[in-house]
């Protein structure tokens, strides 16, 4: 058993930067590689393109991450676990294996998968959110759970190099080579706690290393054209030290840390996954160094008895279109813009919202801030039933052209298909987390 | 309405404030100071001045950090920056509870706020779907 291990993170979303993690494999001396790239909705997008495609559904960015990355993780023997599976982990780790036979590399890969209750949710299910029929909500498109380290563990136990699973709960990824490498038991929700803690340290990539973080005023970050991404070396006790490459920019400092610890945390003393129940409130951060903040602490008590499942279904079509204005009556002209639309469309959509952009669109306030901006961006959104009627709201905006405000400038219009998400549970003994080596 | 004009005659204190002081006529404004927060001898400052934050969203739920830069500011926070505070400052953002979380170790609160995303965040009008840019609508309070 080893006594340290140092685990990476190389992608925090599915559209992250392709380079840290390459950095990472090349002069991080890691272990583990992590790429967390699977958000809520991204599975049902997936689902999607594996039923126009059965050999597709895993993360679209796949195959530029992979090509990239293989020959240095072979050659630093470093193993990868990611989440890029998404819909279709099994067609994801036979592209991985084609793209090493092209690279003339042997890897041994495993997919991880399980995840995918869609055949075993009923429609009448209870959402958690509304305590309505999960087919109130919509058509369904996909029904993934949540699943904890076991897939994981048998993947790493099995060998494989490159670990390419479905929904997997985020801190999980990092937890499960963990356990491997320390002979953790799972039980031991002490240590579970304390290992969930580090990867939720971890999991959003740049977020700890002055992503997202930066304020030119208050909180200065340098380079964030190059900004690194982290890693932690991790001790058997479950304590680590969180840092990133040297030469790279951004930060890692007590700040970073405790945005990003409290980061999406609905209630500190109880975060669930699907591995244990983690008290963050029990955490103590520490710099001890430059880039380096030390991670202790931290607790558990036994996991749920159940798994979250995230049911994707079809939504709406969102309609947008945007017009900008600027100097003189700026806003009094994008305001008789928004009431003219207003009139146009509200017969026709229900749920229509008009933003200000520039005065009170994104706090959805401006807290009292009335001094008249120079220029503003007008935007209509509204929800429609087909992709014909969504567009409309971006063809009413533009013909303000010739019909509107004097002045109106930059239209842009979109149409998009919105998958909603719900929420619900099933049972641990509904989900059998499977592995197949490649 | 009524909240807005606080805060502009608010805003106005302050600049009569500093205006006073570069003249030094301090005392043609103290009948201004009476019923503001420099009655109490404090600077009347936002909290970006004092802490930072980031947003995190969860469905319809909106989670906002408080993090003092100075660890010694924690116990001021805790006592100015209540969940009632912070939910009147949000009423335009936030129409359900919020619930504050304090963490002692790390000197830092926690605001976990619902019905805050319009919906939530995959089925919400909002430019900002996940509330993201709301972590400096907290830091906009006044302490």
């Amino acid at each position: 058993m080893k006594q340290k291990i140092r685990i990476g993170c190389g992608a925090g979303f599915s559209g992250d930067r392709l380079e840290p993690a390459v950095v990472l494999a090349e002069k991080g001396e890691l272990d583990y590689l992590v790429l967390e790239c699977l958000a809520e909705r991204t599975i049902g997008l997936a689902q999607k393109r594996k039923l126009q495609d059965p050999t597709k559904g895993y993360d679209p960015l796949l195959e530029r991450r992979i090509e990239s990355l293989l020959p240095l993780l072979v050659q630093n023997n470093i193993h990868l676990i990611t989440n890029m599976g998404a819909a279709n982990p099994v067609a994801g780790a036979k592209k991985i294996v084609e793209i090493a036979q092209a690279q003339g590399l042997a890897v041994k890969v495993a997919a991880v998968y399980g995840d995918d209750v869609f055949a075993h949710i009923s429609p009448e299910t209870l959402a958690t959110e509304t305590n309505q029929p999960l087919s109130n909500s919509g058509e369904l498109v996909s029904a993934n759970a949540y699943m904890g380290v076991e897939g994981i563990l048998n993947a790493l136990e099995a060998d494989a190099q490159i670990i390419i699973t479905g929904r997997v709960a985020d801190p999980s990824l990092f937890l499960a080579p963990m356990i491997h490498e320390f002979g953790w038991q799972t039980d031991n929700y002490d240590l579970m706690g304390k290992g969930t803690v580090i990867g939720h340290l971890l999991e959003c990539a740049g977020h700890i290393t002055g992503g997202y973080y930066a304020d030119p005023i208050k909180k200065p970050v340098a380079d964030m054209d190059k900004l690194g991404h982290p890693f932690a070396d991790v001790s058997a006790d479950g304590s680590a030290i969180i840092s990133k490459v040297a030469g790279t920019g951004g930060v890692v400092n007590l700040q970073t840390a405790k945005e990003q610890l409290l980061y999406e945390v609905i209630n500190p003393y109880e975060y669930y996954t699907p591995d244990v129940i983690a008290d963050f409130t029990t955490v103590y951060l520490k710099e001890i160094g430059e880039n380096q903040v030390q991670v202790t602490g931290g607790t558990g008590k036994a996991k749920p008895q159940t798994y979250k499942v995230s049911v994707g279904y079809k939504a709406f079509y969102l309609g947008e279109g945007e017009i900008a204005y600027a100097g003189a009556s700026a806003l009094e002209r994008a305001h008789l813009a928004g009431e003219t639309l207003e009139k146009r469309l509200s017969p026709k959509f229900s749920d229509l919202r008009i933003d200000y952009l520039g005065s009170n669109a994104v706090h959805r306030t401006n807290f009292g801030h009335t001094e008249t901006p120079y220029e503003i961006r007008l935007r209509v959104a509204a929800k429609a039933s087909s992709p014909a009627d969504a567009a409309l709201i971006g063809e009413e905006v533009e013909a303000l052209y010739t019909n509107g405000p004097a002045g109106g400038g930059g239209v842009r219009k979109y149409v998009n298909e919105v998958i909603g998400i719900v929420s619900t549970l099933i049972d641990r003994k509904d989900l059998k987390p499977q592995i197949s080596t490649f | 309405m009524n909240g807005e004009l606080a805060n502009i005659i608010v805003k106005h204190c302050a600049l009569v404030y500093i205006v006073a002081i570069n003249s030094l006529i301090l005392a043609t404004c103290s009948s201004l100071y009476t019923n503001s927060p420099f009655a109490n001898s404090q600077l009347n400052m936002k909290l970006y001045e004092i802490a930072h934050s980031r947003a995190g969203d969860k469905g319809n739920t909106l989670t906002l950090s408080l993090i003092p830069y100075k660890e010694s500011d924690y116990q001021m926070l805790c006592t100015t920056v209540t969940a009632d505070s912070v939910k009147k400052h949000l009423s335009a953002v936030v129409s359900g509870e919020i619930i504050r979380y304090e963490l002692p170790n790390i000197h830092s609160l926690l605001f976990v706020c619902q019905n805050a995303l319009l919906g939530g965040v995959t089925t919400s009008l909002a430019i900002d779907t996940h509330g993201k840019a709301l972590s400096y609508a907290l830091l906009e309070m006044d302490v």
